[in-house]
C-alpha cells in the first residue's frame, strides 16, 4: 500500500499532467481553428503551409516531437525550460489534429447561409463571427473533446524532457519501492477520475447546447 | 510470445511514439548545426552556471523519495554546489533523455553513474570512476533452475533498452557458448522497476544490472529476489560530458580526486552503496581494465 506521503506526492505529478494538458488544450484548440481557416482559404501558399503543417506533425510521435522541441531549438538559438517546452510540444500536436476537426466541420457548413449573410451586407469576418463560428464549434465539440481525452493520454511523453507528470511520478516511485502496481495504479485511478470529469463536463455541456439550439 | 507483448510493455514511454522514431530523433540530434557544441568550464565560468542532468529512477545513486532527490550521485552533487564557485543548475529527467541532452549541449554534465561502455566512449567523455558498475544478474528467491553462470541458458533474460545491461548481452553470449549453452530470450524495458516486476510474474528468469543496484534490492526485497553472478568484465560507472570537453572533464575529476583524498568518498558509498570500492582507477577504464584510446 503507498503511503499518505507519496499518495500526495502523485498528486502533485496528477497537477503537473491537469497544468500542462490544460495549458495545451487551451492554446492548442485555437491555433486548430486558424490552421482550419488557412487550410480553407484561397490563397494557394497559406493551403499549402497548413497541410504540410498538419501532416507532418501528426506523422511525429509526440516523444519524438518534445524532444525536437527541447533538445533540437537551441541549435537554432532557441534554448526553452522544460515547462514551456512541454506545453507547446503538445500545444503544437493537439493543433494539428484540432485542425482537421474544424476544417471538416468549415467544409461541412451550408454554403447557402454564408451566401446569405454575405447578400445581407455582412463582411467576412462579421459572417464567420455570428454566423459561421456560433456553429461549426457545437459541430465540433464532440470530436473536439475526444482529441482532448488523447492529448491527457499522451501527456506522458514530455517526461522524456524532465517534467514530472502522473505517470512519471509513478515511476519514481516503483524505482523506490520496486513494486510498480501500487502507484500504477493510482495513476490510473487519477486519469480515469480526471478524464471522467472531462466527458461528463462536455455531456453537459452538449446536452443543454440541444435543449437551446436543437440538434447539433 | 513474450516477445511482441514486451516490446509493446518495453516502450513505455506514452501512446504515439515507435521506437524506430525514437532512434530517428537520436540521431539528427548530433547532426544539428554546431552551435550546439559543448560549453567548456571557460564558457561555464563567463555565464555564471553550469547544468547537470540527473536521473529520477536508478537506485542508490539517483531517486526521488515525495518529490526530494536522493541517492549517492545527488549528495556528490549537493558537495559539489558549494564547492563549485559558480551556480550549478540540475535538471531531472529519465535516462532516455539524458545522453541526447548532453549530446546536444543543453547539459553540460550527465552527473549520473553511466557505466563507460566502448560505444559511450565514442560520443562522450567520462570523468573518473564513481562506482564500480560490473554487470551481475538477479533472479527469484529459491529459483533452483540457476545455480550459476551457464544456467542462463536459453533463459529468459531482462535488461534496459540502451543500458549497459543490455551491451553486455556479447560477452554473456560469448561465456554462455563456452559451456554450450546460448543466448535465451531478451527483453528490454525502459525501467527496471518493470522489469523487477516482471521476474516476479515470471515472464523473466533473470534480470541483469549492475552490482550496485542489484544489491540494493536484494537488501530491500530479500524475500523475493536472490542475487546471482557476476556477467561480464570488471566495469565501471562514472559522469559523463560531451566528447572533447577537456577542461570540464579536469574540473570534474579534480574535484571528484578530492573527494577520493578527504574519504567523502567512502563515507557516501558505503552510507548510499553499501558497498566501499577502495580501489576505483584514477582515469576512466573501458570493461576489463582496458585504457580509453
Amino acid at each position: 500500500m503507498l503511503k499518505w506521503s507519496t499518495m500526495l506526492d502523485l498528486l502533485r505529478g496528477a497537477g503537473m499532467t491537469v497544468t500542462v494538458s490544460c495549458l495545451a488544450i487551451a492554446a492548442g484548440v485555437p491555433l486548430g481553428l486558424l490552421l482550419a481557416l488557412a487550410r480553407t482559404r484561397r490563397a494557394r501558399g497559406l493551403r499549402w503551409l497548413s497541410a504540410v503543417y498538419s501532416s507532418f506533425v501528426r506523422a511525429a510521435p509526440v516523444v519524438t516531437f518534445t524532444m525536437l522541441i527541447f533538445f533540437g531549438l537551441p541549435a537554432l538559438g532557441v534554448s526553452l525550460d522544460p515547462l514551456p517546452a512541454a506545453v507547446i510540444a503538445l500545444t503544437l500536436n493537439t493543433a494539428a489534429f484540432n485542425a482537421e476537426i474544424w476544417r471538416a466541420a468549415i467544409m461541412d457548413f451550408p454554403r447557402g447561409q454564408l451566401e446569405a449573410a454575405l447578400a445581407m451586407g455582412m463582411t467576412g469576418s462579421v459572417a464567420f463571427r455570428r454566423i459561421v463560428f456560433p456553429q461549426i464549434w457545437r459541430a465540433s465539440l464532440p470530436a473536439l473533446v475526444n482529441e482532448m481525452t488523447l492529448l491527457i493520454k499522451a501527456s506522458p511523453a514530455v517526461a522524456i524532457i524532465g517534467v514530472v507528470d502522473l505517470t512519471r511520478k509513478a515511476r519514481q516511485i516503483a524505482a523506490t519501492t520496486y513494486e510498480p502496481l501500487p502507484p500504477f495504479v493510482a495513476a490510473a485511478v487519477v486519469y480515469g477520475l480526471a478524464l471522467a470529469l472531462l466527458v461528463a463536463g462536455a455531456r453537459t455541456l452538449e446536452r443543454s447546447l440541444r435543449r437551446r439550439y436543437g440538434t447539433l | 510470445m513474450t516477445a511482441p507483448l514486451s516490446t509493446r510493455r518495453s516502450l513505455a514511454l506514452g501512446p504515439r511514439m515507435s521506437l524506430a522514431s525514437f532512434a530517428v530523433a537520436l540521431l539528427m540530434l548530433p547532426a544539428w548545426p554546431s552551435s550546439a557544441s559543448a560549453a567548456s568550464l571557460e564558457d561555464i565560468k563567463k555565464r555564471g552556471y553550469m547544468i547537470v542532468a540527473t536521473e529520477d529512477d536508478y537506485p542508490p545513486f539517483e531517486f526521488v523519495v515525495d518529490g526530494k532527490p536522493m541517492g549517492y550521485d545527488h549528495e556528490l552533487l549537493s558537495i559539489l554546489r558549494k564547492s563549485a564557485g559558480f551556480e550549478v543548475r540540475q535538471e531531472i529527467l529519465p535516462w532516455q533523455g539524458i545522453l541526447p541532452g548532453v549530446a546536444s549541449g543543453k547539459y553540460d554534465v550527465a552527473l549520473s553513474a553511466a557505466v563507460i561502455t566502448d560505444e559511450r566512449v565514442k560520443s562522450l567523455d567520462f570523468t573518473v570512476p564513481i562506482s564500480e558498475s560490473t554487470m551481475a544478474y538477479v533472479k527469484r528467491k529459491g529459483d533452483a533452475s540457476i545455480k550459476s553462470l551457464k544456467d542462463l541458458s536459453g533463459k529468459t533474460l531482462g535488461v534496459q533498452q540502451g543500458g549497459a545491461s543490455f551491451q553486455v548481452l556479447p560477452e554473456l553470449e560469448v561465456e554462455l557458448k563456452k559451456t554450450g549453452g546460448k543466448l535465451g530470450n531478451v527483453v528490454q524495458y525502459g525501467a527496471f522497476s518493470e522489469a523487477y516486476q516482471d521476474l516476479v510474474n515470471r515472464r523473466l528468469d533473470a534480470v541483469i544490472h549492475n552490482i550496485v543496484s542489484l544489491s540494493t534490492l536484494v537488501s530491500e526485497k530479500p524475500d523475493v529476489f536472490e542475487f546471482g553472478q557476476r556477467v561480464g568484465r570488471k566495469s565501471y560507472a562514472a559522469w559523463a560530458v560531451q566528447k572533447n570537453n577537456k577542461s570540464l572533464v579536469d574540473f570534474l575529476n579534480a574535484f571528484l580526486a578530492q573527494q577520493k583524498s578527504n574519504g567523502t568518498y567512502k563515507q557516501l558509498q558505503s552510507k548510499w552503496l553499501r558497498i566501499t570500492f577502495d580501489d576505483l582507477p584514477n582515469q576512466p577504464l573501458l570493461p576489463g581494465d582496458r585504457p580509453i584510446k
